[in-house]
């Protein structure tokens, strides 16, 4: 079931019906059950693994809390990753692992076939798998005590909203709101919730997928197009994506807040950062704090030396490429991103943690350079193949002429200047107050927001990109 | 259930903080106000846009692009033709299917082989079976009347698991989408201009390349050239091309069988009709037939259900599967020219063996 579908939206008008009007003692199992049924309308049978984990995580926190020695917590954890990444090894990434064994031994002279099997991917694994190993983690370095009710648990791994795509919750977060008693939405929040979950179908549809068929006629075949064409691609590209996952990151929380529940901001106008560094403090904000505090901490981060830190570094950002899915690209998209990190960290320069400030006229070339830098990088991201991405980046180098269709320029342009005015006002929020500007404004922004959505749908419903992660 | 929060823990980030302030903006609601006050103002301004909106692209309309009637400038280009053929009444064989029909058939080279008068080839791009179906019933054969229909069709036209499949496209475009949901559109479509005009105000999101052009732009003077398009060497086989064919196209393939009932209904209905209906099986090339999830034995699979459910039906069915070698294809799945020409000629012969 995916958000920009009416299905979803009937699921919805009966989840939010049924949770408040069932008596807070059945909320957690009532979610549990809402999740299921989401998610299983996919795939039914993959459920067990979203219930293996809850039920293994749960068992081993439990044990963990009383366990005495530091040596048997250690072997606890050992046990909770072996499980999680075991099943996450197995369904993301068995066949990457053979078919690169396989080409490395052919490198070598040696002819050998490994097994193939025919393994689909578990919608959303990588995020809940996540999600629940950073319990475990957590509550073996005791920043939080083990959750005692198994249903609030099992809400916690499955809660719907944010199952499939994320934000990758922490405990901390998310568990204290399962316990509490919920409060009804009053009507500002229903108008916050509303307000999130029309701008991210705008985002989704309007910018997402609008783009698509700009995009996919250029990688498909880079060379029939000139620089500034392939260039129009990247662009376009950067869009998509953007709009795609921030459009179901901003529905997820629109919807969440209906049921009492805030997720945190997964991105923070990641387009107008003026570094690489404030560009991963501001994309997909969850899993770059899960990356931080999880991955590049426990391999010991800043604090054994300068090489080691660059190194981590590096290691960090590759497996963090290697998380969205299992290919060279993804690897080598990581990697990318691991030298921008890294050389920007030479240069000496330092990013405030946090919301950062609104961008001034100054800041112009350095939020060109980034967003550049970022958008190239995305070329692996998307393309097929190596091949495909070496074709793509020998495209946008090497000089060739044949300009886009005037249209599509244009529409790129006009979409692009949409989203950054979006971000421009996200970004000053705390000064220009939207939420407060008159109703009038407001009608007239969902009339826009509700006309664009009619003029761009009418097929199929597209899914999320970051769904395949 | 207690809250199990160790006081010294990380406090998670300041999204926590960053959430808060926007809920609390939409808390501090200007007071005085009515929530009914503010529902009204709401409301209005929501419908006075969308209605200038709408009133604007009704105004706009007759500057818009030429609206796709079909699900692709080719298609769109063969109705205006079918619909300016000087003697349609003339056109007495039809060759349908995708475009391996389009680039495997060639209609002036049968017409001379069988002494036809006018052949014309309609075959659609990804003209999968629904979509052939719906394109012959609901606008082919309003035009003109042909004695002789031959169906050319390979396994892609028959995959259920195709990824953007192409009725959708067509359903899309024609408004013929079945269902609730397709009748909420239809009720839209009466009401809202923007819903209405979908079609030419998403051609900005096309690009050139992809569309290859409107389609008054693409007919010339002959009336005839779309309808009797040469062969030609396009494509080649590049793996690139096989990748995205076979993630795209052939991607976990099952036979429908729900397109093999479709194509079972239309051969009866043109057959009722009274019309000559040949179903051929088009060459495939080797790595096309590997590519399918369980290789030759999803092919092998393809072939006889289809072959069995014709031959119920009483329709004559030439299967040339594995009648060419590769190096008579231009790319993974159409024929070059050479292949094309062998395979007209071929069954321009087998038509005739059939008294045609």
């Amino acid at each position: 079931m995916i958000f920009n579908s009416v299905a979803f939206f009937v699921f919805l008008v009966i989840a939010f019906s049924s949770y408040w009007a069932s008596p807070q003692k059945f909320r957690p199992s009532l979610l549990v059950l809402l999740s299921y049924v989401f998610y299983g309308w996919w795939n039914w049978r993959f459920l067990s693994l979203i219930i293996i984990s809850t039920l293994a995580d749960y068992t081993i926190a439990r044990v963990m809390a009383t366990s005495e020695t530091k040596q048997l917590k250690k072997r606890l954890l050992g046990l909770s990753l072996t499980i999680n990444l075991g099943i996450l090894a197995f369904f993301k990434y068995f066949n990457f692992f053979i078919d690169s064994a396989e080409s490395s031994l052919a490198s070598l002279g040696f002819d050998v076939s490994g097994p193939a099997l025919q393994i689909a991917l578990p919608v959303g694994i990588s995020f809940y798998t996540f999600q629940t190993l950073s319990y475990t983690f957590d509550v073996y370095r005791e920043r939080i005590q083990p959750e005692k009710n198994l249903m609030t648990f099992a809400a916690f791994v499955s809660y719907f909203p944010q199952l499939v795509a994320g934000p990758i919750e922490r405990a901390q977060a998310l568990l204290p709101q399962l316990q509490r008693k919920a409060v009804f939405p009053t009507a500002a929040v229903a108008k916050s919730a509303a307000a999130l979950i029309v701008t991210g179908l705008f985002k989704k549809i309007v910018i997402g997928d609008a783009v698509a068929t700009i995009v996919e006629t250029r990688f498909a075949d880079p060379s029939a197009h000139g620089t500034i064409s392939l260039w129009f691609g990247v662009y376009a590209f950067a869009l998509q994506i953007y709009g795609d996952f921030a459009g179901y990151s901003s529905i997820a929380r629109g919807v969440s807040r209906l049921f009492g529940i805030e997720l945190i901001r997964n991105f923070e106008q990641p387009y107008l950062s003026k570094s690489i560094t404030q560009f991963w403090r501001t994309w997909h904000i969850s899993l770059s704090n899960w990356l931080h505090d999880y991955l590049y901490v426990s391999l010991g981060g800043n604090r054994k030396g300068t090489s080691r830190t660059y190194i981590n570094l590096m290691a960090t950002m590759v497996l963090g490429g290697l998380w969205h899915g299992a290919s060279w690209n993804f690897v080598l998209w990581g990697t990318i991103h691991g030298v921008l990190l890294a050389g920007h960290r030479l240069l000496g320069a330092y990013e405030n943690r946090g919301m950062p400030s609104a961008p001034r006229l100054r800041d112009l070339p350095a939020i060109l350079l980034t967003f550049h830098l970022v958008a190239a990088a995305w070329v692996p991201f998307r393309a097929q193949s190596f091949g495909q991405t070496m074709d793509y980046f020998g495209g946008l180098v090497t000089w060739s002429s044949g300009l886009p269709a005037a249209r599509v320029a244009l529409f790129v342009a006009v979409l692009l200047a949409t989203m950054i005015t979006l971000d421009l006002i996200d970004r000053n929020r705390t000064k220009l107050k939207p939420l407060q500007w008159h109703p009038v404004v407001h009608g007239i922004a969902t009339g826009i927001a509700i006309s664009s959505v009619l003029a761009f749908s009418g097929g199929e419903p597209v899914e999320f990109i970051y769904f395949q992660f | 259930m207690s809250t199990c929060i160790n006081k010294s823990a990380f406090t998670p980030v300041d999204n926590a903080n960053i959430s808060a302030v926007e809920v609390s903006h939409s808390v501090s609601e200007k007071p005085g106000k009515s929530g009914l006050k503010i529902v009204l103002q709401f409301v209005i301004g929501m419908a006075l846009s969308l209605v200038a909106i709408d009133q604007a692209v009704a105004f706009a309309e007759p500057h818009i692009n030429e609206p796709r009637r079909f699900y692709h400038a080719r298609v769109d280009t063969l109705a205006v033709a079918l619909e300016d053929l000087p003697e349609p009444d003339k056109v007495d064989a039809l060759l349908v299917g995708t475009s391996v029909v389009e680039r495997g058939l060639d209609a002036k080279t049968l017409g001379a082989e069988l002494d036809l008068e006018l052949p014309v080839n309609v075959s659609t791009p990804g003209g999968q079976i629904p979509v052939a179906s719906q394109w012959l019933e609901q606008k082919v054969l309003t035009e003109v009347d042909p004695d002789l229909i031959v169906w050319g069709v390979t396994s892609i036209d028959f995959n259920e698991n195709r990824l953007e499949p192409t009725i959708d496209s067509s359903d899309e475009a024609r408004g013929t989408k079945p269902g609730f949901i397709g009748e909420a559109d239809r009720l839209l479509w009466e009401v809202s201009s923007v819903s209405r005009l979908r079609s030419r105000l998403q051609l900005f999101r096309f690009t050139d390349e992809l569309r290859t052009g409107e389609p008054t732009s693409i007919l010339n003077q002959n009336p005839l050239s779309p309808l009797q398009n040469s062969l030609a060497n396009r494509g080649e086989k590049n793996p690139s091309v096989v990748e995205r064919v076979t993630r795209e196209v052939v991607n976990d393939y099952e036979t429908s069988p729900n397109y093999v009932n479709i194509m079972a209904d239309t051969l009866s209905d043109l057959r009722s009709q009274g019309r000559n209906v040949v179903v051929v099986l088009m060459p495939v090339e080797s790595t096309y037939v590997e590519v399918h999830p369980n290789g030759a034995a999803d092919y092998a699979d393809f072939r006889s259900i289809v072959t069995e459910r014709v031959a119920s039906l009483d329709v004559p069915l030439l299967d040339y599967s594995f009648a060419l070698d590769d190096g008579d294809f231009a790319d993974f799945t159409h024929l070059n020219v050479e292949g094309g020409t062998k395979l007209t000629n071929r069954l321009a012969d087998d038509l005739a063996e059939l008294g045609f």
